[in-house]
C-alpha cells in the first residue's frame, strides 16, 4: 500500500510526462519530418497534439502519429481528414475546416511521416516464429493504435491478453485481408507477406497477459489521482481484457461473429448486472464459454468468451461488474416525486 | 352591423360546439383551447428536501492552466437557500402553439473548458452560436437523443483561432454536446416545437405562460434524475402550481 501511495506520487509530478509519452523510450526525433510536421502552422494553430502523439509528445486520444505515412496512403488521409464521419461514424476526430490547400498541406505532411519497413531482413532471420512476430509487431508499430502492455493507444484493441482470447488461426484470417472480414473497419491492410501473417499470428497468439503488470502499473499512474471509483477502473479492465473487441464501445455488442446463433453477432453486455449477481458473474468467467452454432456442418464461430475469471483478481472481477452495471437503467440517489 | 356580428359569433360557437360533439367528449383529454386568450401560466419549483447532493469535483487531466486543477459537476447545482436544483427542463406536453424560431441565436460558450450554459432549451429552427473562448483547441461532438457514437450529428473543430461556429438546431428533442479532448465538457439543449417550457433557474424556479386554459401533462427532465410527468389543469388568467420535490430512491 505504501509503495502504492510512493508510485502515486511519483506519478502526480510525471502525470503529463507519462500521458505524453505512453511509456515511450526516448529518440532524437530533431530534423525528422516528424518534427517539420510538428513545428508546421498546421499543428500550431490546429493543436493536433491535444489528442495524438507527434514525436514524443502529444495527447492519448487519437493514435500515435509518428508511422502514419507507413500505414495510410494519401487517398485515405485526405478522404479522413476531409470528413472524418463518413469513414469512421461516430469517432472522436472532429472535421477541420480546412482550406484546400491546408488539407493538401497535411495530407502531405502526414504522407511523409513514415519509418522505413524491415519486413524482408526480418523474415530472412533464423528465429522462432514467435520472435519475427515480434520483430514486425514493433517494426509496423502496432501500439499506434493498439494498447499492449504500458504502451499504445485505446483507440483499437488491447493485445495484452489476445493470446487467450483469439485463435491463431483467425489471427492469420484477420491479419491478412482485415477488409474481408470487416468491410470498413479501421484496420489498414498492411499487404504482409504470409510467412509475416504466420509470424504475427504466432506472436500474438504467446500474448496471455505476459505484460498485463505493466498495462496495471500505467493504468495507476494514469488514474491514481483521477478520483477513480470502481465503474472507471471496469472500464480499464474492460478494455484490457479486450472484452471490449467482442462486446464493442460501451458494451453495446452488435460485433459480428460469423455462425454464431442466433443472429451471428456478439451480445452487448449492457444488461448483463441484471441477469447475474456479481458472484455469479465471477462464476460464469471462470470457464471458457463458446458460442451455440447456427450451423452444426459450417466452421465453428471464430470468437468465444475465454476463462479470465481465472487471470483476473477479484478486485478486478468487482470493477467490471461494476463497470456493466453502471450501463443498467440507473438506480439514482434521488428521485422525482 | 350589430346583427351580422351576432350572426358570426353565434355562427362560431356552433363550429366550437360541432368540434365538441364530434370529438365525442375527448375533449377533456386534450388541452382545451379558450377561445377568449391565451392567459393561463404554470409556475412552480423542482426542490430537494433538507438533504440534498453537494457538487461533485471533477479533476481535470489536461491543459490545467487553462481549465483548472478540478471543475465543479453541474449535474446537481442545488440552492442553499431553498434546496432548488437548477437545469431541469419543464416542458408542456401535447401543447400546441407556434414556435418563435428564428429570433435571436443561442449561445453555447466554452469558457475554461466548461459549456455556458450547461442547459438550455430553445425553438426549432434556432441558429446556435458556439463560442471559443479559451484560446485552446476544443471539438463540439454533438448527439441527438442519446450518448452513443451512432448517434453523431456533428463533430467539429474548434481551433484556438476559431471564436465562433454556427449550426442550426433543426430536429425536436434533446441534444447533447461533449467535448473529446477534454472528457469532463458536457452540454443539453432541449429542442422544441412549441412555446409551452422553461429551464428551471438557480433556485430551481420555472414560469411558463399564455397558456390556453386545459388540462396537461407537465414533464420535468433532469440529466441525472430522468423525467416525471404530472398532470396540472390550467385555467384562464390564473396561474397553476406545479412543484417537482426530489426524494431520497
Amino acid at each position: 500500500m505504501i509503495g502504492k501511495i510512493v508510485l502515486g506520487l511519483l506519478a502526480l509530478f510525471s502525470l503529463q510526462a507519462v500521458a505524453a509519452t505512453g511509456g515511450g523510450q526516448d529518440e532524437d526525433w530533431t530534423g525528422t519530418p516528424q518534427m517539420e510536421f510538428m513545428n508546421s502552422e498546421i499543428v500550431t494553430l490546429y493543436q493536433c497534439t491535444s489528442c495524438h502523439t507527434i514525436g514524443e509528445r502529444g495527447g492519448t486520444v487519437g493514435p500515435i502519429l509518428n508511422q502514419v505515412g507507413t500505414r495510410r496512403d494519401k487517398e485515405w488521409l485526405r478522404r479522413w481528414i476531409s470528413d472524418p464521419q463518413e469513414v469512421k461514424p461516430g469517432t472522436k476526430m472532429p472535421k477541420f475546416d480546412f482550406t484546400p490547400e491546408q488539407l493538401e498541406a497535411t495530407v502531405d505532411y502526414l504522407a511523409n511521416m513514415k519509418t522505413e519497413l524491415h519486413t524482408d531482413q526480418i523474415l530472412a532471420k533464423k528465429v522462432p516464429m514467435a520472435e519475427m512476430g515480434q520483430a514486425l509487431f514493433e517494426d509496423y508499430g502496432c501500439v499506434a493504435c493498439h494498447r499492449f502492455g504500458s504502451e499504445g493507444r485505446f483507440v483499437a484493441p488491447d493485445l495484452t491478453w489476445i493470446g487467450v482470447r483469439k485463435t491463431e488461426d483467425w489471427e492469420k484470417t484477420w491479419l491478412s485481408a482485415p477488409e474481408a472480414f470487416k468491410p470498413g473497419t479501421f484496420m489498414p491492410n498492411f499487404h504482409i507477406p504470409a510467412k509475416g501473417v504466420e509470424a504475427l499470428a504466432a506472436f500474438l497468439h504467446t500474448q496471455k497477459g505476459q505484460h498485463n503488470d505493466a498495462s496495471q502499473q500505467w493504468e495507476f499512474r494514469t488514474n491514481f489521482f483521477l478520483g477513480n471509483t470502481d465503474k472507471e477502473r471496469g472500464e480499464l479492465v474492460f478494455r484490457r481484457f479486450g472484452c471490449w473487441s467482442c462486446h464493442g464501445e460501451s458494451a453495446v455488442g452488435k460485433i459480428r461473429n460469423p455462425n454464431m446463433a442466433p443472429d451471428e453477432t456478439m451480445p452487448g453486455l449492457r444488461k448483463a448486472t441484471n441477469k447475474y449477481t456479481q458472484e455469479q458473474f465471477s462464476e460464469r468467467l471462470n470457464q471458457v464459454f463458446y458460442p451455440t452454432a447456427l450451423d452444426e456442418s459450417m466452421p465453428k464461430p471464430p470468437f468465444y468468451c475465454p476463462d479470465y475469471g481465472k487471470y483476473m483478481d477479484k478486485s478486478e472481477l468487482g470493477d467490471l461488474y461494476a463497470y456493466l452495471k453502471s450501463f443498467a437503467p440507473k438506480k439514482s440517489k434521488w428521485k422525482f416525486k | 352591423m350589430t346583427k351580422y356580428r351576432t350572426v358570426l359569433t353565434s355562427a362560431a360557437l356552433t363550429l366550437v360546439v360541432l368540434i365538441a360533439w364530434s370529438t365525442n367528449g375527448q375533449i377533456a383529454a386534450t388541452p382545451v383551447r379558450s377561445i377568449l386568450s391565451n392567459d393561463g401560466s404554470i409556475s412552480g419549483a423542482v426542490r430537494f428536501p433538507d438533504d440534498y447532493p453537494e457538487r461533485e469535483k471533477i479533476t481535470t487531466t489536461k491543459d490545467q492552466a487553462v481549465c483548472g486543477a478540478f471543475q465543479y459537476s453541474e449535474s446537481f447545482v442545488v440552492s442553499e437557500e431553498n434546496h432548488g436544483l437548477k437545469n431541469v427542463v419543464v416542458t408542456v406536453e401535447g401543447a400546441e402553439g407556434k414556435v418563435k424560431a428564428g429570433q435571436a441565436a443561442a449561445i453555447l460558450d466554452q469558457n475554461k473548458c466548461q459549456y455556458t450554459p450547461h442547459v438550455q432549451a430553445v425553438p426549432v429552427g434556432t441558429k446556435l452560436e458556439i463560442l471559443n473562448n479559451d484560446g485552446l483547441l476544443h471539438n463540439v461532438h454533438a448527439y441527438f437523443d442519446g450518448l452513443d457514437p451512432k448517434n453523431t450529428v456533428f463533430n467539429k473543430a474548434q481551433p484556438k483561432f476559431l471564436k465562433k461556429i454556427t449550426q442550426t438546431l433543426d430536429k425536436a428533442g434533446m441534444y447533447f454536446f461533449k467535448c473529446d479532448v477534454h472528457d469532463h465538457m458536457s452540454a443539453y439543449i432541449a429542442v422544441m416545437d412549441h412555446p409551452y417550457y422553461a429551464v428551471t433557474d438557480e433556485t430551481g424556479r420555472f414560469a411558463i405562460s399564455n397558456l390556453p386554459a386545459g388540462t396537461y401533462k407537465v414533464k420535468a427532465w433532469h440529466e441525472v434524475l430522468g423525467s416525471l410527468e404530472k398532470t396540472v389543469i390550467v385555467e384562464s388568467g390564473k396561474a397553476a402550481d406545479a412543484n417537482f420535490d426530489i426524494l431520497p430512491n
